[in-house]
């Protein structure tokens, strides 16, 4: 038992130590007042379960709706998520990053943020809509039984290389002459551009670093891929295992819920998905409560 | 980005470094520059006076490119740089100091110079992720270029300090030294002075003076006539957004218009 809050802390730790290498990037380095940060961690995990899923007209995805539907291996999808991230930060930059003052840009990319979210909330012809995406395949879930210790090591490792990989990064841009530009402009706006350096470019930059790597958090966060799926695997996924026997990782999950009941109460089943399927996949993009989101959910039924 | 030259460009040996010509700055309906055109020759210091609110530093912001110009025209070297950003401006040599302390507080005085250096090898985000080996080389001879600097300010001292403790004497010198670490060919100075004790002043004056002696045009706003007249070759007198008189400052004294707008007492 021990071994599954340990793992869950250990890839929690590392997911969050990304998300927090981002931005500090952006805010802690650069000073870059980054709301709609969230908005990339859901670019990162809409475009890695997009990615990773077959097209929604496939068996067993019918019941949802959803743009793209590729069925990469792994890695792919998590580079396409950074790369989503990425990709989103340069209109979102460009329009938020290079006339305004900075208090107006943190209040700008604050809306740009519930826009997004009340963009996916409800467009669901895009990305299923307020109820997300469900039934998104874990990475090399092919190659290893995803119900296993071994994943759970194997899953601490991946999240283990990606961390480092994020660290070298971020050590590198903090470390060198361009981070002392950073934390100069951070300082003092006017001074370093009177001193020859571009504000904007270096803000472009640093957003699109920092919405990458926010990407990458959520693409690899267990809320969407790992273990969450364990022990509500649909019929038939893997021959051989009860789909209703909690798995050890559904107690994993478990000792998770402890700590916050109220978001990792029992799943409330898609409106449009049978009884007994998996749970919606959800960025956590809505700014609605769990609770009354699963009472919405449950006046669907 | 990193602080590519451009500099490289031909260097117009003759005529004056910086022109103004009817450079306008308006907000709303207040015209804090009103048609001010001015020349500022090639290594001299080039004083600029006026009473409080006369619009010598909108005048200076103008000219740095911190505030557009709602009218008028800048050549810099011949070139017209009216539509240029600030740090374009920068980048062809063109520096300034600020009215107000504007060091970079939380970086240490050395780095606060630093900041500055162009031809930074690892002032690019490709460079610093290809790591310290890439451009260790241009960090060596940059800091020996800054502690330099800071040997002949007398400051070598305090180069590891945050430049947000230093006083304000020193912080005037930092943003002094910081805009020569950009290499200049000319440079703004908004009240070098303001705030600074005696001894310190004494300190800037001779710094200004060698300056001048290794050929830097210099443009300086000043309320400290005696420093002005010590130091400027050529004083501008501004008062309410208009330029009102020109010379040397003895010749300004002689004046009566400009004696009453700005010199009594």
């Amino acid at each position: 038992m021990n071994t599954y809050y340990a793992a869950n802390l250990l890839i929690y730790a590392g997911v969050d130590i990304i998300a927090v290498l981002a931005l500090n990037l952006q805010f802690g380095v650069s000073g870059i007042v980054n709301f709609s940060f969230i908005v990339f961690q859901a670019a990162g995990a809409y475009a890695a379960a997009v990615l990773s899923m077959p097209p929604h007209t496939a068996a067993d995805y019918s019941f949802q709706v959803y743009v793209g539907g590729y069925q990469l291996p792994f890695p792919i999808p998590w580079i396409g998520g950074a790369l989503a991230g990425a990709l989103l930060a340069i209109p979102v930059g460009l329009v938020v990053l290079r006339k305004l003052r900075s208090d107006y840009q943190a209040i700008a990319l604050l809306v740009t943020s519930i826009i997004a979210n009340t963009v996916i909330n409800n467009a669901r012809p895009f990305l299923n809509g307020a109820a997300g995406l469900a039934l998104v395949p874990q990475p090399l879930e092919n190659q290893v039984d995803t119900g296993t210790d071994n994943y759970l090591y194997l899953y601490i490792g991946l999240t283990a290389v990606c961390v480092g990989l994020v660290w070298f990064l971020a050590a590198r841009i903090v470390n060198s002459p361009y981070g002392r530009t950073l934390r100069a402009m951070r300082e003092h706006e006017l001074a370093a551009t009177a001193l020859g350096k571009n504000p904007v470019a270096l803000k472009m930059t640093m957003f699109i670093v920092g919405g990458a790597l926010g990407a990458l958090h959520l693409a690899l966060s267990r809320d969407h891929h790992p273990v969450r799926r364990a022990d509500r695997r649909r019929p038939g996924q893997q021959p051989g295992r009860d789909p209703g026997r909690p798995s050890r990782a559904g107690r994993l999950r478990g000792g998770h819920a402890a700590a916050d009941p109220d978001e990792h109460r029992p799943p409330e089943p898609h409106p449009r998905a049978r009884v007994g399927r998996d749970r919606p996949v959800h960025p956590r993009l809505s700014l609605v409560p769990a609770r009354r989101r699963a009472a919405r959910a449950a006046s669907h039924l | 980005m990193s602080a590519q030259p451009e500099r490289e460009r031909p260097e117009a040996a003759e005529g004056p470094m910086l022109i103004a010509e009817d450079i306008h700055r308006h907000f709303e309906g207040m015209h804090a520059v009103d048609g001010v055109s001015l020349e500022v020759p090639r290594g001299k210091i080039t004083g600029l006076i006026g009473p409080n609110g006369a619009g010598k530093s909108t005048f200076m912001a103008v000219v740095a490119g911190t505030l557009p110009a709602s009218n008028g025209r800048i050549l810099f070297e011949g070139e017209d740089i009216t539509r240029l950003p600030t740090y374009r401006r920068a980048r062809r040599g063109l520096a300034r100091t600020f009215q107000l302390p504007s060091e970079f507080a939380r970086l240490t005085v050395l780095e606060n110079l630093l900041v500055a250096a162009p031809h930074h090898r690892g002032d690019s985000l490709f460079g610093a992720l290809m790591g310290r080996r890439y451009w260790v080389k241009d960090e060596e001879r940059l800091v020996d270029e800054a502690r330099g600097l800071l040997k002949r300010f007398g400051m070598s001292a305090k180069e590891s300090d945050y430049a947000g403790l230093m006083s304000g004497g020193q912080k005037r010198l930092i943003e002094i030294m910081r805009a020569l670490m950009l290499h200049p060919r000319c440079l703004l100075l908004d009240e070098p002075m303001s705030g600074v004790h005696p001894r310190v002043i004494e300190q800037i004056q001779f710094y200004l003076q060698s300056l001048r002696a290794d050929g830097l045009t210099i443009l300086m706003v000043e309320h400290e006539l005696h420093l002005v007249e010590q130091l400027c070759d050529s004083v501008f007198v501004m008062a309410q957004g208009k330029l009102i008189g020109s010379g040397t400052m003895a010749s300004l004294r002689r004046q009566r218009e400009i004696v009453d707008a700005y010199l009594v007492g």
